[in-house]
């Protein structure tokens, strides 16, 4: 399937890809408009740190959000620490501190699969680099939701685990080293 | 379930709604709406429904900075009548703990009283009970450690009956109110401190804004409302509060003044 016309994008990952979400948000174009919203596995207990490091490269702003917050444009939103993040219906974030999912809170089969729901075929969906089967179950969602999803190229990961375990449910549209998906997110109109 | 008493849940988050009710579905086998129907007569099922619907507290001394304010700064300044910490609804009793915790390290008035609040029944039973979840042993012993800087945490828990409790001098001064408190409040103006941490996530934004009406206006003048770190606080509601600190989210509702002219003796 070939789509431009994207509302959200919804990026999941956990070990090795700080680096890489760092490197493409510092890539982007500034005027990039479609939001954002990140899913990475982190330290539960660890409160400060992440937005800070991502922001330092970053031509466009990032945010904890709080929940409720309706999602913008030109804006990154990651998960906090310790809540899970759904994508609502009206474009909002809903937070949440129920049950860890694959041992994770943030879990990104819960951000990918809610937005999936709420967004369809206007979603853009990308897995990472990590280690455990998280994000896999949410990626085939966006996919069956008939969402675009790039899974990044298990030889560019740090450790293909996640990307792996994607592939194994369905076939994406895309599989691209982070370069690569760099450039494809440049390519967007708007 | 609106027919029934006490399972009013109309205003709460839709995808909420849906998640909790897919995975009780799921466990109980449930795939017709009919099959749900028939079960909702069952006030056994009910409270089971109530309990899942109440998200468990993920650990005790969730975000240990903000129990250390607590201790240090904003429990020993609440106002000299407050003999009340509501905790409005407290699902697995961590709150609850942690708080009875700190009040008893901190030598504070063993006079204040713990009223935790639940829908459920069963969750009201296992807070008296001072029952703790044992998969969060360990997040609770780093955070308690977080918190004091040393491992003093088992010796504030006691194994009854092959299960883990909060130690009984400890769980003394927690009571348990049954019922949502939308419904029911407790009756009293002696409350001093309201921890609702993480609750109005599962509440679509008109409910929250009630509940939170609700919560300001039960609380005593000068004391305190404590909300999640992510909680949204809508605008006009803030604006009635006094901000005491942005990051772990700790209001106070301000102390209101005699009006000099003395209109209220008319």
């Amino acid at each position: 399937m070939e789509c431009t016309d994207f509302k959200l994008i919804v990026v999941g990952g956990s070990a090795g890809s700080f680096s890489v979400v760092s490197h493409i948000l510092a890539g982007l174009r500034p005027d990039f408009k479609l939001p954002i919203v990140l899913s990475l596995h982190r330290l539960k207990h660890v409160r400060s740190g992440l937005v800070e490091g991502l922001s330092l490269k970053s031509k466009l702003r990032v945010i904890e959000p709080n929940d409720k917050e309706k999602l913008q444009q030109n804006t990154v939103y990651l998960a906090p620490a310790n809540y899970h993040l759904f994508v609502e219906l009206d474009g909002t974030v809903a937070l949440s501190t129920e049950e860890s999912h694959n041992h994770s809170r943030p879990s990104i089969d819960h951000t990918l699969g809610s937005a999936a729901y709420a967004y369809r075929d206007k979603l853009l969906g990308i897995l990472l680099t990590g280690a455990n089967r998280d994000g896999a179950a949410g990626m085939k969602e966006i996919a069956d939701n008939k969402g675009f999803t790039i899974v990044q190229d298990p030889l560019s990961c740090d450790i293909d685990t996640m990307p792996k375990e994607a592939l194994k449910l369905f076939r994406p549209d895309r599989l691209m080293n982070p370069e690569d998906i760099l450039h494809f997110l440049n390519a967007l109109p708007g | 379930m609106l027919a029934y008493p006490g399972m009013d849940y109309t205003e709460y988050s839709l995808s909420f709604m849906k998640r909790r009710l897919t995975g009780l579905a799921t466990r109980q086998r449930i795939r017709r709406k009919e099959q749900f129907l028939a079960r909702l007569q069952d006030e056994e099922f009910r409270e089971l429904l109530r309990t899942e619907l109440c998200v468990d507290n993920t650990e005790m001394f969730r975000d240990p900075a903000l129990w250390r304010l607590l201790r240090d700064k904003f429990l020993p300044a609440l106002p000299q009548d407050a003999a009340c910490l509501w905790l409005p609804h407290e699902t697995s009793g961590e709150d609850s703990y942690s708080l009875a915790l700190i009040l008893h390290e901190a030598e504070l008035p063993c006079s204040f009283q713990i009223l935790a609040q639940s829908p459920s029944q069963q969750r009201c039973n296992n807070i008296e009970a001072g029952l703790i979840n044992q998969q969060h042993h360990e997040q609770n012993l780093s955070n308690y450690k977080r918190l004091e800087d040393r491992d003093a945490y088992e010796r504030y828990i006691v194994e009854e009956a092959g299960k883990s409790h909060i130690a009984p001098n400890l769980r003394q001064n927690i009571n348990c109110l049954q019922g949502h408190f939308l419904s029911r409040q407790p009756k009293r103006r002696d409350i001093g401190l309201i921890l609702f941490r993480n609750v109005g996530l599962y509440f679509n934004p008109k409910l929250n804004h009630h509940a939170l009406r609700l919560l300001i206006d039960a609380l005593m003048p000068g004391g305190y409302l404590v909300l999640g770190l992510k909680d949204h606080m809508p605008a006009d509601l803030e604006k009635e509060l006094l901000v005491c600190d942005s990051a772990e989210r700790i209001y106070q509702k301000p102390i209101l003044k005699e009006p000099s002219y003395g209109m209220h003796r008319f």
